[in-house]
């Protein structure tokens, strides 16, 4: 068996040495189907490659970014952050927070106006994956800029910059700044915006002092109007009863100027204001009854069960409204806060008292700070606004942060985001889903249609050539073999005179068939480099890119070869029947 | 006595189709072993038809008798065997063949013309018989060249080898003088019965040269005979 495959394999190799001229044609006929094939082929990769490359490097493209503000629960992030489509996303406050100035540590003059503010995190496919730690506070807070924030400020890594903030407090700008260092500074293709990175707390942070909040991990202080609603009404009384020109001014003057309206109620001298939607924060009643100043009004909060509350400037009276001076109310900062359990009174902490209530939540702890040591059992003093903390914590769920010693409602949900998809084919399905879901998102699907579509329309031209040329490749390998065949009838019929098993003689025939084509794909191959190396060089001279134009991977290579061999099979076996002869004396006979 | 290596009797040989074909008769025909039996006849009369009948390249359309016992029992019986492939393993193992003008493979140097029956042959290869035909044809310095190098004398010689370098039991020639000068022909004739009784091989051969046959053959069938009754046109 073994010899007769060494003769199968010499007969191949002495055939092509006996016809050689005729073996370089064939493998000069492969060469010339499969170089411009595979030229185009390696284009078409090395091309569309690089750009889907390019593109998948640059995040932008795959970035659907949230374009209004709604209202997106934790449960959504949560689900785009499993969803194996998403390779990235990061929730983001309102965008009206997002945007303010920074300057160089330093320096007063050197500043940028109108920089956006934009949250990231570890993962973030801007600035490499890398984003920035949320744990910051150990080192300070980092941060990355944009190439052209870096450009106005000529900052550079390791800088420390100063991020301003302002809000409005009292008709004035009031303004407070954070140090930050330049942890990273962005490629331009991570972000041409101009725009500073910060980790998620900072900007969240960036928002409560916006929403006038105290941030005191910042040292910024808390604003004048409180930026908890907690009051569903209160009232105001007066000593004694208005004439109807002077009730007509009040509620003129209160809609007018408090923008808090008040009616008259079924008191005389008794006005009532209650929330539309969003409840009465303290320093409104503040501002409403400084309109007042020199009436002495007197301002009413209903008390509510359970609490046995006297005010410190008041009592409750039988209709179940608590009077008081709200100048002199306690400041809420003398609360604790809210606990999530209740936990046991501390010893060295005697003022302290703790209240099971039924929250929205579930049940939480109120603890108070008192003044003064207050006996078991006795009656406490507190503020009316805490009554209002208490009221809202039954409606919805209240946290009490730490930080600012602040009541806030806790953070159920982002009005924005920030999105990148995995891959340049999910940008679009992850588009249409959101548009589904009533969210509208900016995405760069346009540049990603551009690839995909000269990437389509190059596959069609390639297909076309390569059906065509391989057809014709094809038909001329066969002419070619089929002849090499028939020329050699009388060689085949003498062979099977002798009884030469026509196996062998068909695998003598695939053989050198099979050394021909590769002569010729290794013919295309040093073409191919010849070629791409010209491509490249021309590419170049032009100032378009000199690498990676035209490249085939060794897969690639793998199925040019396999297709010629294919080929080079499917010939000799059509031509195998000119093999084998009914009657091989007449043929050994005719020549 | 000589035993019979292949008898017919009875038999319709025919090529080519039942219409536009040829057939000849075959009343009664025997090879003996180690004999050297000359065909003559004019062309046309059905020397090549019985030659390549016995060499199983043809099969007869119908026969009596069809039996070839080619050394090592009978191998063949009967007329209604199909197997083409057990047709090629007896011409490859126990026939040689030798064609007008040598018939050799014209890309293969001497050397791997001669093996070429061995390797298939499905014998071992019997270095001793190589080198002996080798010598008794003067094929040594030839051996590394291509048949389009060697003269119509020499091809010849280099087929014989070829034929009975696997020691068959008959070889089979196809107007192996036609190529060659009257000389050469005596040269070519004489060394083929030489070298085929050395090894005991039978010789069917197939002429033109009624001289040639008369002077080298043990037998001599002359199918131009108008007394021949063993090979008839029909």
């Amino acid at each position: 068996m073994i010899q007769k495959l060494f003769w199968s394999v010499r007969f191949a190799f002495a055939e092509i040495r006996n016809e050689w001229l005729f073996g370089i044609g064939v493998a000069l006929a492969v060469s010339s189907v499969v170089t411009p094939a595979a030229l185009l082929w390696g284009t078409k990769s090395g091309m569309i490659d690089a750009m889907r490359e390019r593109l998948l490097r640059e995040p932008a493209i795959r970035e659907l970014v949230g374009q209004e503000n709604h209202a997106l629960p934790i449960a959504w992030f949560d689900e785009k952050t499993a969803d194996p489509r998403v390779a990235f996303v990061i929730p983001s406050v309102r965008r009206i927070s997002l945007y303010g100035s920074v300057a160089k540590s330093g320096s007063v003059e050197d500043f940028v106006s109108d920089v956006a503010y934009l949250p990231t995190a570890p993962g973030d496919p801007i600035g490499g994956g890398v984003g920035l730690p949320a744990d910051y506070e150990g080192g300070g807070v980092p941060c990355m800029i944009s190439a052209r924030v870096a450009e106005s400020l000529e900052a550079k890594e390791g800088d420390a910059i100063a991020i301003t903030v302002s809000r409005i407090e009292n008709d004035a700008i009031v303004q407070v700044s954070l140090e930050a260092k330049v942890d990273r500074v962005l490629a331009p293709g991570d972000s041409g915006a101009m725009a500073i990175y910060l980790p998620l707390p900072v900007i969240e942070r960036i928002e409560d002092y916006k929403d006038g909040s105290a941030v005191p991990l910042f040292g910024w202080g808390k604003g004048v109007r409180d930026s908890m609603r907690t009051y569903d009404s209160f009232r105001i009384r007066f000593d004694s009863a208005r004439s109807p020109e002077d009730e007509a001014a009040v509620i003129a003057d209160s809609a007018v100027r408090g923008k808090l309206p008040l009616r008259a109620t079924s008191e005389k001298g008794e006005y009532e204001a209650v929330a539309n939607r969003d409840g009465i924060a303290h320093g409104e009643v503040l501002e409403l009854v400084r309109q007042f100043r020199g009436l002495d009004p007197k301002v009413l909060l209903l008390a509510e069960a359970p609490f046995e509350v006297e005010s410190s400037a008041g009592a409750a009276g039988s209709d179940g409204w608590l009077q008081g001076d709200p100048q002199e109310w306690l400041s809420l900062e003398d609360f604790e806060g809210i606990e999530a359990a209740s936990p046991a009174q501390a010893k060295d902490d005697p003022p302290a008292r703790v209240w099971k209530i039924a929250t929205a939540g579930g049940t939480s702890s109120l603890r108070l700070r008192l003044p003064a040591p207050v006996a078991s059992g006795s009656r406490v003093i507190v503020a009316p606004e805490f009554l209002g903390v208490v009221g809202a914590a039954k409606r919805r769920i209240i946290d009490y942060n730490t930080d600012s010693g602040e009541f806030r409602s806790p953070r159920l949900a982002y009005p924005g985001f920030r999105l990148y998809a995995r891959e340049l084919e999910d940008v679009r399905p992850l588009r249409l889903e959101c548009e589904k879901e009533g969210i509208s998102v900016r995405t760069n699907e346009d540049r990603i249609d551009s690839v995909v579509y000269l990437d389509a329309a190059l596959g069609k031209f390639l297909a076309f050539v390569v059906v065509a040329g391989g057809l014709g490749g094809l038909g001329a390998l066969f002419t070619s073999l089929y002849l090499s065949i028939e020329r050699s009838r009388r060689q085949f019929a003498v062979l099977q005179i002798l009884g030469i098993p026509p196996l062998y003689v068909f695998l003598s025939s695939f053989l050198q068939a099979m050394i021909m084509v590769l002569a010729g794909v290794l013919a295309s191959f040093a073409f191919f480099q010849m070629g791409s190396a010209l491509l490249a060089a021309v590419l170049a001279s032009e100032g378009g890119p000199n690498d990676g134009f035209c490249e085939l991977e060794t897969g690639q290579w793998a199925v040019l070869t396999a297709t010629s061999l294919g080929s080079a099979l499917l010939a000799t076996v059509l031509a195998r029947s000119r093999l084998r002869f009914k009657d091989p004396a007449v043929v050994a006979r005719s020549e | 006595m000589p035993e019979t290596l292949l008898e017919i009797r009875e038999a319709i040989l025919r090529r080519g189709s039942v219409s536009e074909g040829f057939a000849v008769r075959v009343g009664e025909f025997a090879v003996r072993s180690s004999e050297l039996l000359a065909i003559l006849g004019p062309s046309g009369c059905g020397k090549s038809t019985l030659l390549d009948t016995l060499g199983l390249v043809l099969r007869p359309d119908s026969a009596e008798v069809f039996e070839i016992d080619l050394g090592g029992g009978r191998l063949f019986t009967g007329l209604h065997r199909r197997d083409e492939s057990r047709l090629l393993q007896i011409r490859r193992q126990h026939m040689g063949y030798i064609l007008q003008s040598g018939g050799l493979v014209p890309s293969l140097s001497i050397r791997e013309n001669i093996l070429t029956a061995c390797h298939f042959s499905g014998k071992r290869f019997d270095r001793e018989r190589f080198s002996v035909l080798v010598e008794r044809l003067a094929l040594g310095p030839l051996l590394s060249r291509r048949p389009r190098d060697l003269s119509g004398g020499q091809r010849q010689r280099a087929a014989i080898a070829r034929a009975l370098v696997h020691g068959p039991s008959l070889v089979l020639a196809d107007e192996p003088t036609a190529a060659v000068d009257h000389k050469l022909a005596d040269e070519v004739c004489h060394t083929l019965r030489e070298c085929a009784k050395e090894l005991g091989a039978a010789v069917v051969m197939v002429t033109h040269n009624r001289e040639l046959a008369a002077s080298f053959a043990d037998r001599i069938l002359d199918l131009g005979d108008p007394l021949n009754r063993t090979v008839t046109r029909v």
